[in-house]
């Protein structure tokens, strides 16, 4: 990059900087009017903030921020009337989205800005400011590892290296045992090393209780948030998609599940209600859930809207069990709600948490219970892990299972009514499996276990299953790994095919 | 191919490419790598702009069908050479029939580049794979 160029990056990385605190106050600002017209110091406030940032956009040649803010600062003239607010409050989420990809384009983290969100909250249809590309006050670019962890790290490396002196020294005895032992040595490096990047997810629950508090209160209900699990710990690289999605989860319960006070006493429970967010370690990955104490899911309305948008039959959905009836609600333009209010009228719903969850290869389920609530719960496999993954051929093409879903290779005729997913017809490889084929029993979450037919299994390697790339994503495939010869081969999805 | 270096490229920097008959111009800046042929992996599902995946530096990147977006034949898999490109937010890889050099450029009146006195079509990324 030329000296110009840099200094024009440095200054924006500045602005950036400066433009956050400013959105900031504005944010504040404006809820203030919204609670009080007649507060003259918040509309200072807000017309300083605008001027500033205004000001500090034209010095660095950002025209449209500069316009935009003008614009802003204009209508602030006096005291603004209701209408003038709800226009105001689009123009600082116009502002934020502009920041915010400004941030992203310096490759600065740009975090959210919670107030900026509790206002747009407040007014009903505005266009959704994009949900902050990142989360959490700035994540630490640099780890801390105890000195513990690095002596252990070090005695990993000290008794590769004694593996492989004994490989080096010539066939023997000694060399055949060294090579399994190099291995399980890499291995546990590999994972000690991916363990120095984990941080406790509670530093994506920035916030959060205060966000729900008023969020609650933007639209007349009472709601506190319940922590568990906070110290759970995840890759720092999941933190932010991790933040976005639970946010999403955050406020579907207030708008979906959580009921007016008054709807609450009737139904004898207590005016306030409780969102609960868990996280637990699992044995592969982390799982995360969010319940509230709300009205449910309604069987009919979710049964009715999935029969309408044709995505099954009326007789299916009447006979379908709960768990499979609420996954209709992630389908993209699925909307539990005919008419949408402050916090629901987003529209964007669980289909974005699907396609989130899916992204970092994780599973997504909801259950719910007319009157008693609703519960999502979330589990995501641990980033970048190293996994046992089964190699095999189909035609002349290599793909990947993942060794935690196979439970066992036979030949074909071993399939006895379980049923049976040709690899070639479903990854379109033209030809036919040879008649000496393999059969792969694979176990499916919550159903009955399923063949895959290949044309023969080519070996087992360890690696990291990596997610696809935006473009590439397809139901049936889980991700991809590189070979150590430098090759893509995908990873199938056995829950999908 | 001759290693053509992108990393330092100027602003006013192109980088010539051959697709079928055709030469075109990129912003030098766009191109993180300029890559010999490498194996794909197809992608089942039919798609006409993602026709594959490769792995470049242990990621795996989309394979993007810039001739089938341009109106001329692409390279087969693992024959043509790779631009390892930036796109709405991602890494791509755009496989190309040969892969010239870095060299300044002007642009001209109908937004075309002049480099080196003859003018050639400008790759306008955005325009052609979104």
């Amino acid at each position: 990059m030329s000296h110009e160029s840099e200094r024009r990056t440095r200054r924006r990385v500045t602005f950036v900087d400066d433009a956050r605190r400013r959105l900031e106050t504005l944010s504040a600002s404006l809820l203030a009017l919204e609670r009080d017209p007649a507060d003259r110091a918040a509309l200072d406030e807000a017309r300083r903030a605008l001027h500033t940032l205004k000001g500090n956009a034209g010095l660095v040649g950002l025209e449209t921020i500069a316009a935009t803010a003008h614009a802003l600062e204009s209508a602030l003239a006096d005291l603004p009337k209701p209408q003038t607010l709800t226009l105001l409050t689009r123009g600082l989420d116009a502002l934020s989205a502009m920041v915010a990809a400004l941030a992203e384009s310096l490759g600065q983290p740009a975090p959210p800005i919670p107030l900026v969100e509790a206002l747009s909250a407040l007014q009903p249809g505005t266009p959704a400011a994009p949900i902050p590309s990142s989360p959490v006050e700035s994540i630490p670019q640099q780890v801390t590892v105890s000195v513990s962890h690095l002596d252990a790290l070090l005695e990993l490396v000290a008794e590769l290296r004694a593996a492989q002196s004994a490989m080096v020294q010539g066939p023997s005895e000694a060399a055949e045992r060294a090579l399994p032992r190099q291995r399980r040595l890499l291995r546990e490096l590999y994972d000690a090393v991916l363990a120095t990047r984990l941080l406790p997810v509670s530093q994506a629950f920035d916030g959060f209780e205060r966000l729900v508090r008023d969020l609650a209160a933007s639209t007349g209900r009472q709601a506190r948030l319940t922590i568990e699990g906070a110290e759970t710990e995840i890759d720092r690289s999941a933190l932010q998609p991790v933040r976005e999605l639970l946010v999403h989860l955050l406020r579907n319960a207030l708008a979906h599940g959580i009921e007016l006070p008054e709807e609450r006493r009737a139904a004898g429970k207590p005016a306030e209600g409780t969102i609960r967010l868990a996280a637990r370690p699992e044995r592969d990955g982390v799982t995360l859930k969010v319940a509230d104490d709300g009205r449910g899911l309604d069987r009919q309305q979710v049964a009715t809207r999935a029969v309408a948008l044709g995505l099954c039959m009326a007789e299916e959905a009447a006979a379908m069990e709960d768990g499979r009836l609420w996954m209709f609600l992630t389908h993209p333009g699925f909307s539990a709600r005919a008419s949408a209010d402050a916090l629901s009228g987003r529209g964007v719903g669980l289909s974005a948490v699907r396609q989130g969850v899916e992204s970092l290869r994780g599973r997504l389920e909801i259950a719910s219970r007319p009157g008693l609530g609703t519960a999502v719960r979330l589990w995501l496999p641990s980033q970048m892990a190293l996994e046992e993954i089964v190699l095999v051929r189909v035609g002349p093409e290599t793909y990947a299972i993942p060794q935690s879903a196979v439970e066992r290779a036979g030949p074909v005729e071993e399939a006895a009514g379980l049923p049976v997913l040709d690899l070639r017809e479903r990854l379109q490889v033209p030809g036919a499996i040879s008649s000496e084929g393999v059969l792969l029993v694979c176990r499916r979450h919550g159903e009955q276990p399923v063949g895959l037919l290949v044309d023969e299994v080519a070996g087992r390697d360890e690696a990291v299953i990596q997610p696809l790339p935006r473009r590439a994503r397809r139901p049936g495939l889980l991700g991809a790994i590189v070979t150590g010869d430098g090759q893509v081969v995908l990873t199938l999805d056995v829950e999908q095919l | 191919m001759r290693f053509v270096v992108t990393a330092l490229a100027a602003a006013n920097e192109v980088l010539l490419f051959r697709l079928g008959v055709s030469e075109w111009a990129l912003p030098a800046q766009r191109v993180r790598q300029a890559l010999p042929p490498a194996p794909e992996t197809r992608l089942p599902g039919a798609d006409a702009l993602v026709r594959g995946l490769v792995a470049w530096r242990g990621k795996v990147l989309p394979v993007l069908a810039l001739g089938a977006r341009l109106g001329c034949a692409d390279p087969p898999a693992g024959h043509g050479h790779l631009l390892v490109i930036e796109i709405e937010g991602e890494l791509a890889a755009l496989p190309v029939d040969e892969v010239l050099r870095v060299a300044p450029a002007s642009p001209t009146a109908d937004g075309q580049v002049e480099v080196e006195g003859h003018p050639l079509p400008l790759l306008d990324l955005e325009q052609v794979l979104t």
